[in-house]
């Protein structure tokens, strides 16, 4: 009976296969000595020498460190910012007004990084820049945010909510709209409150969104964003700016490391699996649908 | 609906209103001060600052954009790309998607594992262009459309989405006859358009600012995305290559007008699609569709 | 349900339209014409002439050049169907490997980096097509210097061809208006540099009567520099030392002194206190928007760039370019560059067609010369310029620029770097500033030699030295930093490499 679903299946299959799988052999330079113009079969094997080059090296932790902390911060606030946002969307009632917000706070994705470096510089720079201007205005001294360490996390996180957030909340707006009004209606007439039918009614039909989403992104744990860290990365705050990515980039520029490269991706990537699965179990422990 | 708001519930309201407004101020912020720059006149943007207003509306940062005759070649590719490119996506997504839905379909888990396998696991840049180039892709528009067929992400996220479609109104599809193609067609299709909108929108954004595969595939830049030409108009001079290639007829470092003009340029159309799809998020689509 | 139908329709309808639509423009080869063979102008260096597709990848910088006439000159001449393949420059090493693994490289392509570990081990797997012979029918590319032939050679055999560029071309910029508003002479010394920074910070140069300017413009990583660190005699990149040993100019006394004397302006407010997040392009704008006076490391090609964009800030300001500072132990000038950019190189497979690789030579000779190097500049007479009743050009600028040219190589030209679209007085300083510095380069004595230690852990040297560096200017670490990140550097494989310049330099002066 369900031969003409497997039918369905077959063109995404086949993409899968072709456009994902097939190319799959190149984590294998992450094991080599890869040269392209010998390619694979003519590069030399150096198993996991790589990386014991990546844990020996020793920055290795601080990279480490700094990536999971950011990844940690961008997961406690800058995760359920578009939830939260999404929800007090969801109680506006004037249509008009609620477009209105959803268009407008979307317009920060398009904007590149390089802008939002550019601007944020304008705006915190301790020459000319806007907000250091009051502080000196208001009698104070400039705060240095972007060459003291401490800010820069926040800076970080700050720039992502306020770029991202109202992409993010389109997905929940999605499944939002598709709650029954009749839910909201018999909860009334239970004598529900506002809190009370957000917390029975609305939250409920984005919390397999919600799960989905969070176990997707644990499988980026180790991914923070190349551009924007790159472009706010200065001498002052690598302590605690540097990550993977950056790093990789900068020992891609001495010259041709790309099977070692290959082994720092090959890493982030490891760790963001056995979180996914982690997750996933979790997840399904609880009830929840987890991805697969 | 009928029921008196309490006190607390219009103080929320009212909080809630206004914090939506800020929101919206600060996410239209950084598009004010880009389009302030891209109408200032010269004199203005060089003295620097964070510009909200132009003194005078000047138009010559658009017209060299739009005289560019490479500009408005790579407007109509990508305007093709995009329509063509978010088709095919929706195609292979939808038909993949729906039966992965169905928790019945054998070899479905493992089946979703191996798609978020690749969200974490890629083979690089060097074999993808291998595959795409034994495809006899390159120099084509399928270069920038068949290799993102499917995301793997609003793949899991749609197939998500079908899943919370209640299992009764497929029942009584089938009862009226409808093999799964039907209930795909006349059920599901219609009851996700929220869905479908989003994934249009997040499809149709990605083939827009396509820019790292134009590059990689395609040499012919009569073919370029508008995404290409753009940035080749805005060089940010950082490398300490640039600096060696600077002589006169090599480059012209163009003023920061034109750098805000071509972000104008790069983001108006795609910005206008949403509003398009914005009807689809009404509420209530589900409505009256279990009982009928 | 009907609009469901409906919708499948136009969709339908879309994708359909789309495909055609996509199909033509997918289909739309380079529209070049298909000459018959045996055109009448074809080379006369070979009568039998075959028509030759020829492809060449190079970095783009704006926008790509166009099937103009300069193109349709060089097809005609050299009877060729020419491919230009301009990659975006932000991409251009990225898709360079691409090329390579892919196995199928174009005719000729352009190897920017260099020194460049990758490029040298690529000659040796027999990537690329040893040139020497085949240049030896090659005159105008001979007339590139010695030297950086030597610097390009691999194992003593030459696989690119250089693209070659002035060996100095920096300048020292100062804005005369503030001099003189100020009554200060043209500083020669550093410490002129010194007090003329802190007057420029704390004198209201500008006479607007904000606090608002100061003097020498820094970006990230104490960039911008370059006549400084001479001044100090820090060396370039190497330092031949007395006992004639080569020390890295990171760690040379004259970079200690160098550093100090930053620290202390830094302290007195005589640099930008943002510096160290500032990328070049903020760098550029702080001379241009009129809050900074001084750059100690610019480029002449740049000066008419600041000169317009200053003057449509303050039609009053006056830019002008003078004589690098002198240090406190006589010494002045700029980092002598390697003296080229970027090597042409041929894959190893075009050595099955000697004649096509011969006609790519001499279309690269071509190029090369007087004759083409004008075309290339300025493109045909009567199309793109006029010839003025006193010898000098009346250029089309509009139309040379949007064409652009098609070639990728150029001939040595010391004034490349004066821009022909700015008033003549800025192209005259552009042109006394060439000739001042021509001969103020100081040179790295190892500049062709990467050494292996140096590729596995040149990064972290380099990270280490910006940020030790970065942060004594500031303050935030003082002086005495240096002597540590000196012990650093050297135990974390400053030592090993510095072994190793050595003996490779030893090896050099037999």
């Amino acid at each position: 009976m369900d031969w003409d679903l497997y039918l369905l299946l077959l063109p995404g299959l086949l993409f899968f296969l072709v456009f994902k799988y097939v190319p799959m052999w190149g984590v294998i330079i992450a094991f080599m000595d890869y040269s392209p113009f010998r390619g694979i079969l003519g590069s030399e094997w150096v198993g996991f020498k790589h990386f014991v080059t990546l844990f020996t090296y020793d920055q290795f932790w601080r990279i480490f460190r700094n990536t999971i902390v950011i990844s940690f911060y961008n997961l406690v606030f800058f995760f359920p910012a578009p939830i939260v946002l999404s929800l007090l969307l969801n109680e506006i009632r004037k249509q008009v007004f609620k477009r209105f917000v959803q268009t407008v706070i979307y317009v920060p994705h398009f904007v590149s990084w390089v802008v939002v470096a550019g601007m944020t510089y304008l705006m915190l720079g301790t020459q000319g820049g806007l907000v250091n201007e009051l502080i000196k205005a208001g009698g104070g001294e400039a705060v240095p945010f972007l060459t003291t360490p401490e800010w820069f996390r926040g800076l970080i996180v700050s720039q992502s909510i306020w770029k991202e957030t109202g992409w993010g909340t389109i997905i929940f707006l999605a499944a939002l709209s598709g709650v029954d009004p009749q839910l909201y209606e018999a909860a009334i007439v239970d004598g529900a409150g506002r809190w009370r039918q957000m917390w029975h009614v609305t939250l409920p039909a984005i919390r397999s969104t919600i799960f989905i989403l969070l176990i997707l992104r644990l499988g980026h744990v180790l991914d923070v964003g190349f551009e924007q860290i790159f472009l706010m990365l200065n001498s002052t705050v690598n302590e605690v700016g540097d990550v993977f990515e950056t790093y990789v980039y900068r020992e891609g520029l001495v010259g041709g490391k790309f099977s070692y490269t290959t082994a720092v991706g090959l890493f982030k990537s490891a760790i963001g699996l056995i979180m996914v699965v982690l997750a996933n179990w979790i997840a399904k422990k609880f009830g929840e649908e987890g991805v697969y | 609906m009928v029921y008196k708001p309490t006190l607390g519930s219009r103080l929320f309201d009212t909080a809630n209103v206004v914090l939506l407004i800020l929101c919206s101020l600060i996410t239209l912020f950084p598009f004010v001060y880009i389009l302030a720059t891209s109408l200032a006149p010269l004199s203005q943007v060089l003295r620097g600052g964070l510009i909200l207003w132009p003194e005078r509306l000047t138009w010559d940062a658009y017209h060299t954009i739009l005289t560019n005759r490479h500009f408005v070649g790579s407007l109509w590719i990508t305007v093709v790309i995009t329509l063509v490119g978010t088709f095919t996506n929706l195609l292979f997504t939808v038909f993949m998607a729906y039966p992965l839905a169905k928790k019945r379909l054998k070899g479905r888990s493992v089946i979703l594992f191996l798609v978020l396998f690749t969200m974490l696991f890629s083979g690089g840049m060097i074999p993808s262009y291998m595959v795409v180039k034994s495809l006899g892709l390159l120099n084509t528009i399928w270069s920038l459309i068949l290799p993102g067929a499917i995301s793997a992400f609003n793949l899991i996220i749609l197939k998500n989405f079908f899943q919370a479609i209640p299992e009764e109104l497929e029942e009584s599809a089938r009862i009226d006859g409808c093999k799964n193609m039907g209930v795909l067609f006349r059920i599901v299709l219609p009851l996700s358009m929220p869905a479908l909108a989003t994934f249009t929108l997040f499809y149709a954004v990605g083939h827009w600012n396509s820019f790292f595969s134009a590059v990689m595939y395609i040499t012919k830049s009569e073919l370029w995305p508008i995404q290409v030409v753009l940035r080749q108009m805005i060089i940010e001079g950082s490398t300490q290559e640039y600096q060696e290639a600077l002589s006169s007829a090599e480059i012209q470092v163009l003023p920061a007008t034109i750098k805000m003009a071509a972000i104008v340029v790069a983001t108006v159309p795609i910005l206008c699609v949403y509003p398009f799809l914005q009807k689809h998020f009404a509420k209530g689509v589900l409505l009256g569709s279990v009982k009928g | 349900m009907h609009k469901n139908t409906n919708r499948l329709r136009t969709f339908t309808l879309v994708l359909a339209a789309g495909a055609l639509l996509g199909s033509t423009v997918g289909c739309s080869g380079s529209g070049s014409t298909n000459a018959a063979d045996g055109s009448p102008s074809a080379n006369a260096k070979n009568p039998n002439a075959k028509r030759y597709k020829i492809s060449m990848m190079f970095p783009l910088y704006g926008d790509p050049p166009q099937k103009a006439e300069v193109w349709k000159y060089i097809e005609d001449k050299f009877n060729i169907e020419y491919e230009s393949m301009g990659v975006p420059d932000n991409s251009y090493a990225e898709k360079l490997m691409v090329t390579v693994a892919s196995g199928d490289m174009p005719d000729a392509m352009v190897w920017t980096k260099y020194p460049d570990p990758e490029f040298n081990k690529l000659v040796r797997q027999g990537a690329f097509l040893q040139l020497d012979d085949y240049l030896k029918s090659a005159p105008n590319i001979q007339k590139i210097p010695q030297t950086i032939w030597n610097n390009i050679k691999v194992d003593g055999k030459i696989y690119g061809i250089p693209r070659p560029r002035a060996l100095t071309r920096a300048a020292v910029i100062i804005r005369k208006d503030w001099l003189d508003n100020l009554g200060l002479p043209i500083p020669k010394t550093v410490d002129d540099i010194y007090n003329t920074a802190v007057k420029f910070t704390t004198g209201d140069p500008d006479r607007n009567g904000k606090n608002d300017t100061f003097g020498i413009v820094m970006g990230e990583n104490v960039s911008h520099q370059d006549s400084l660190w001479m001044a100090f005699d820090t060396g370039n990149g190497w330092r031949v030392m007395e006992d004639g040993t080569l020390m890295s100019a990171d760690i040379t006394p004259g970079r200690r002194q160098a550093l100090q004397w930053l620290s202390r302006l830094y302290q007195e407010g005589g640099i930008d206190k943002d510096f160290a997040v500032l990328k070049n392009t903020q760098v550029w704008e702080k001379l241009e928007s009129g809050k900074a006076g001084i750059m100690l490391g610019g480029q002449t090609s740049d000066f008419a760039r600041y000169v317009e964009n200053l003057s449509k800030v303050d039609p009053k300001a006056q830019l002008i370019m003078i004589h690098p500072p002198v240090g406190p132990t006589g010494k002045s000038g700029f980092a002598e560059t390697t003296g080229f950019f970027g090597q042409i190189v041929l894959p190893a497979t075009l050595g099955k067609d000697p004649d096509k690789v011969r006609r790519i030579i001499s279309f690269l000779d071509f190029q090369a010369s007087d004759e083409g190097y004008k075309m290339g500049r300025y493109g045909i007479e009567g199309v793109h310029y006029t010839k003025n009743p006193d010898g000098t050009l009346k250029l089309n600028n509009e139309k040379l620029k949007a064409d652009g040219s098609p070639f990728i190589h150029n001939a040595y030209d010391p004034y490349q770097y004066v821009v022909t679209s700015a008033p003549p007085e800025v192209q005259k300083q552009q042109h006394d500033n060439l000739d001042m510095v021509k001969d103020l380069g100081i040179p790295n004595p190892a500049v062709s030699f990467l050494a292996p230690t140096a590729v596995e852990k040149g990064a972290d040297l380099a990270k280490l030295r910006d940020e030790t560096f970065v942060k004594i200017v500031m303050g935030k670490l003082p002086i005495e930093a240096f002597d540590d990140f000196v012990k650093e550097w050297k135990a974390k494989g400053g030592d090993q490499i510095t072994k190793e310049v050595n003996d490779w330099y030893k090896s050099q002066k037999k």
